[in-house]
């Protein structure tokens, strides 16, 4: 029972990973009606950059704020750059380009820090609390705890401040929003900012447990995309909701399934998806979207 | 000074011109309906004005010619747009959907929020009563009044409005329509009314254009044209006669 | 076949043609461009067959080969691409499943290799078809998504089963030998292998979409509800469409393996399926010239990024110019290098303002 107990709460541990990177998947397309495959690099751009800093003996949270305020920038200059020319294309074509910003950021990355693996030190130290007889990390309570904070205070952000107001509008009926004076355009912009700052929380907050490489990010975004898919993607608390479920699911999996281990454990959130999305299409908190004209 | 001068508009979509050299003039306080037939070039009109469609010509708005200007600026102006098919943010709340309306408004107008959501609460009561509903679960014709809320509290210098009376019961267009006369009235703001149904309309409005293939064919004061038989027959004439 | 040709254009430009046959212009250049490949086909072969082995090394028989399976997987993903509108991020893997089946039956099965390459497109058509069908549920982007599960599951599963797939070192078969009293080599005859096959599949192909199934893809992708509205099934369209595109790219794997005769679980990842993708839309995403096209940037551009930048980062610049070339391609070609000539056409037409007029007039 409590092997069981430390499996759930180390799952959902991790799911804040998969969390993370679903909500600003979900803010993205929300906005951009396309899933962004590029998240997770863009993440992982992130926590490179706080490495360098802490390497350069900047302090581990002086280095996060620093890094917060260049993914905004690095999101908001994705959308302008590459997404503006293709605004209001098909999605067959914006997902096209976003799987080549994912192919080229990852290189670019590969090339500028090399592939060798590096480490981040724990800024929570290593000692271990014990949750109800569950042994957990100091680095697994610390960042999930980050995280979660980020968490609320988007889900804030976009429910009760008059710019989440205006950018919700913007994403949901970009032509109406126009009439009352919303620049959608910079709505997009800012999206993209927010979406990279949220992935920037999970990429250098969990750095120290994934490991800097490359292609750190790589699985956390498909489960990513698997959760916002599973919490439907209209919904940003489908998203949120939809990681931490993946992330207990594929640890429990990874530990009573034999067989299903290390890269493997990528099968389970597709089990998960397909059996849920043939019952309900919308996911899980989604609702039906009608045919838009 | 007219608040509004429309010279030698034309506009197309894909290629298919739809307004041909449109000239219209709206005075500051003034309600102007455009009438015409489905087709006729009302709701490119009003989206000539509002940035929404690509334009030729001239569009003078409180001085500045707009024509080309992007949506957001032209509202930023103050121009507000009822659009056809009402433009409501389905999935926000109600009261949501009011807040939006009033952030568009004027730096200046801003204290006055809570004041005029009162006005338009008393107008329209039922949109206090469901403020916390979505707005996709209202009926068509409380989406209406919702829409023309949301437009009068971003508080325009000119309100434009697509075929209120759309798909709604004669009983629901007249309280809507009324309800727009009064404010237009109070607030001081100068209103072009697209409408099919030219007999409500004349109701209503000061002055009309009315509309045929893209082009203005005649124009007056709402008495003058609801007596003018030869323009009903031509133009109005089923709409007018059909009603009656 | 040239009077063929001749024949049927002429019938259809002097006869008062039916109404129907009126409505379908484009059957005449249809014919005309089967001779044109039937033709090219022919010269080749027999250019092939005679050129001494210092004209066309085997090396670059072998480059070619490469060129011209990896057009064929993406003639069958263009199906998608260009003509069902949607995505497949798992093509990579469905080609790497093809290289595995005829790998498994040649070598371990010791089954002759035209039937192991029919097992791999088996193979093809039964897993797309088994993905298809929760696509048929899931609807488009969603259908990118399963696809994209399969790219990155495929590898590890390779690595995992040792017994059937050699793990990480591979399957090895031994060379394809030419029939006894051809005088080519290995790499040559598989030339001809492959490009009849190439020839075959896209005649079978642009026929299937010259046809009923091709005007209903056109009404699918360009709007559902309005496909819908006229009967068009598009979701088992969408099954039938991704299962044939599959089996397609997994008989290019299939033959891929034999020119390659090694295959590995890392020759397949996620990023040979993004290649795949990038050929098809630098060629053009509805153009089989375009496949051809597409394949050659494919397998040309590591080759010409591998001379010029540090041999350790090599790998990576060669992401970065497939990345690089596919957004500008987006942005600047959308019809892609297919395409290329109808776009300056087009835009040297622009010009004279009458004719521009008439193209508005008819579009």
């Amino acid at each position: 029972m409590t092997e069981l107990w430390q499996q759930v709460l180390s799952g959902l541990g991790t799911g804040f990973i998969y969390a993370s990177l679903a909500l600003a998947i979900s803010v993205v397309y929300q906005g951009t009606g396309v899933f962004n495959f590029a998240q997770g690099v863009m993440a992982t751009i992130s926590a490179y950059l706080a490495w360098t800093l802490v390497t350069h003996g900047f302090p581990f949270w002086g280095a996060l704020a620093v890094v917060l305020v260049a993914s905004f920038v690095l999101g908001a200059a994705t959308e302008r750059v590459f997404i503006r020319p293709v605004e209001g294309a098909s999605p067959l074509v914006l997902i096209t380009v976003t799987a080549g910003l994912l192919v080229g950021f990852q290189a670019l990355v590969a090339i500028i820090w090399s592939e060798d693996p590096q480490r981040l030190e724990s800024p929570f130290g290593d000692g271990r609390v014990s949750v109800f007889g569950a042994v957990l990390t100091a680095q697994q309570l610390g960042s999930a705890a980050v995280v979660l904070v980020t968490l609320l205070i988007t889900g804030a952000f976009f429910r009760y401040t008059q710019l989440g107001l205006r950018m919700r509008a913007a994403a949901q009926n970009p032509a109406s929003a126009r009439l009352l004076a919303i620049d959608v355009g910079r709505m997009l912009a800012l999206g993209w900012g927010l979406a990279a700052t949220v992935g920037a929380v999970a990429g250098v907050v969990f750095a120290p447990t994934l490991g800097i490489s490359p292609g750190m990010m790589d699985s956390s975004l498909l489960l990513a995309l698997a959760a916002a898919t599973l919490g439907g993607f209209e919904s940003r608390a489908g998203a949120v909701l939809g990681g931490l479920l993946l992330g207990v699911a594929t640890n429990l999996a990874s530990r009573y399934a034999p067989g299903i281990r290390g890269d493997l454990q990528l099968v389970v959130p597709f089990a998960v998806i397909f059996v849920v999305l043939l019952v309900r299409p919308q996911g899980l908190f989604g609702r039906l979207s009608s045919v838009r004209a | 000074m007219p608040v509004l001068e429309m010279t030698g508009v034309r506009a197309s979509y894909d290629g298919v011109q739809a307004l041909h050299g449109m000239d219209l003039e709206i005075a500051e306080g003034e309600m102007v309906a455009l009438l015409g037939a489905n087709g006729a070039g009302k709701t490119t009109s009003l989206r000539a004005i509002s940035g929404t469609v690509q334009v030729t010509g001239q569009v003078r708005f409180a001085g500045q010619d707009v024509a080309g200007w992007a949506p957001h600026r032209v509202a930023r102006l103050g121009v507000g747009h009822v659009p056809e098919g009402r433009g409501t943010f389905v999935d926000l709340t109600v009261a949501e959907n009011l807040t939006l309306g009033a952030l568009a408004r004027p730096k200046a107008l801003r204290d006055r929020v809570d004041a005029d959501l009162d006005v338009v609460h008393q107008l329209f009561p039922v949109l206090r009563e469901f403020a916390a509903r979505r707005a996709g679960a209202l009926s068509g014709g409380q989406q209406q009044m919702l829409a023309i809320a949301r437009a009068m509290l971003g508080r325009p210098r000119l309100l434009l409005v697509d075929e209120p009376s759309l798909g709604l019961a004669p009983m629901v267009t007249t309280e809507i329509l009324r309800a727009l006369r009064r404010l237009q009235g109070e607030w001081e703001l100068s209103v072009l009314l697209a409408e099919q149904n030219a007999r409500r309309a004349l109701k209503v409005v000061d002055r009309a254009y009315v509309l045929e293939s893209g082009r203005v064919v005649a124009s007056g004061s709402a008495a003058q044209l609801q007596q003018d038989s030869t323009i009903q027959d031509a133009y109005l004439g089923a709409e007018i006669g059909g009603a009656a | 076949m040239s009077a063929a040709t001749g024949s049927v254009r002429s019938d259809a430009t002097s006869a008062p043609a039916t109404s129907t046959t009126a409505a379908l212009p484009p059957a005449p250049r249809v014919a005309t461009r089967t001779a044109a490949w039937a033709a090219v086909l022919a010269v080749v072969l027999l250019v092939a067959a005679t050129a001494p082995v210092s004209l066309i090394s085997d090396y670059q028989f072998f480059q070619l080969n490469r060129v011209l399976t990896i057009a064929i997987a993406i003639g069958g993903l263009n199906l998608l691409l260009g003509w069902a509108g949607s995505i497949s991020a798992g093509h990579g893997a469905l080609f790497g499943l093809g290289a595995y089946a005829t790998a498994i039956l040649v070598g371990d099965h010791g089954v002759p290799w035209p039937l192991a390459v029919l097992g791999s497109l088996a193979v093809g058509l039964a897993v797309g078809a088994v993905l298809g069908l929760p696509a048929l549920r899931l609807g488009g982007l969603n259908l990118g998504l399963v696809t994209l599960a399969i790219a990155l599951v495929l590898p590890p599963v390779l690595n995992r089963l040792v017994p059937l797939t050699g793990g990480a070192f591979g399957k090895t078969t031994p060379e394809v030998v030419p029939p006894a009293g051809l005088p080519f080599s290995s790499p040559q005859w598989l030339f001809l292998v492959d490009l009849t096959i190439l020839a075959l599949v896209f005649w079978l192909l642009s026929n299937m979409l010259r046809g009923r199934m091709g005007r209903a893809l056109d009404a699918a992708a360009s709007s559902r509800a309005m496909a819908a509205a006229h009967a068009v099934p598009t979701n088992r369209l969408t099954v039938a469409v991704f299962a044939v595109s599959a089996g397609v790219a997994a008989l290019a794997g299939g033959l891929a393996h034999l020119g390659a005769r090694t295959s590995t679980p890392d020759s397949y990842t996620f990023l040979f399926s993004i290649a795949l993708i990038t050929g098809a839309v630098v060629g053009g995403t509805r153009s089989f010239v375009g496949a051809l096209l597409g394949a050659a940037f494919v397998v040309l551009v590591p080759e010409l990024v591998a001379g010029r930048v540090d041999p350790a980062k090599a790998g990576q610049w060669q992401q970065v110019a497939y990345a690089a070339a596919l957004l500008l391609v987006i942005y600047f070609f959308p019809t892609g290098l297919a395409g290329l000539p109808r776009t300056i056409r087009r835009l040297l037409g622009r010009r004279r303002p009458g004719r521009s007029l008439a193209q508005e007039a008819q579009s």
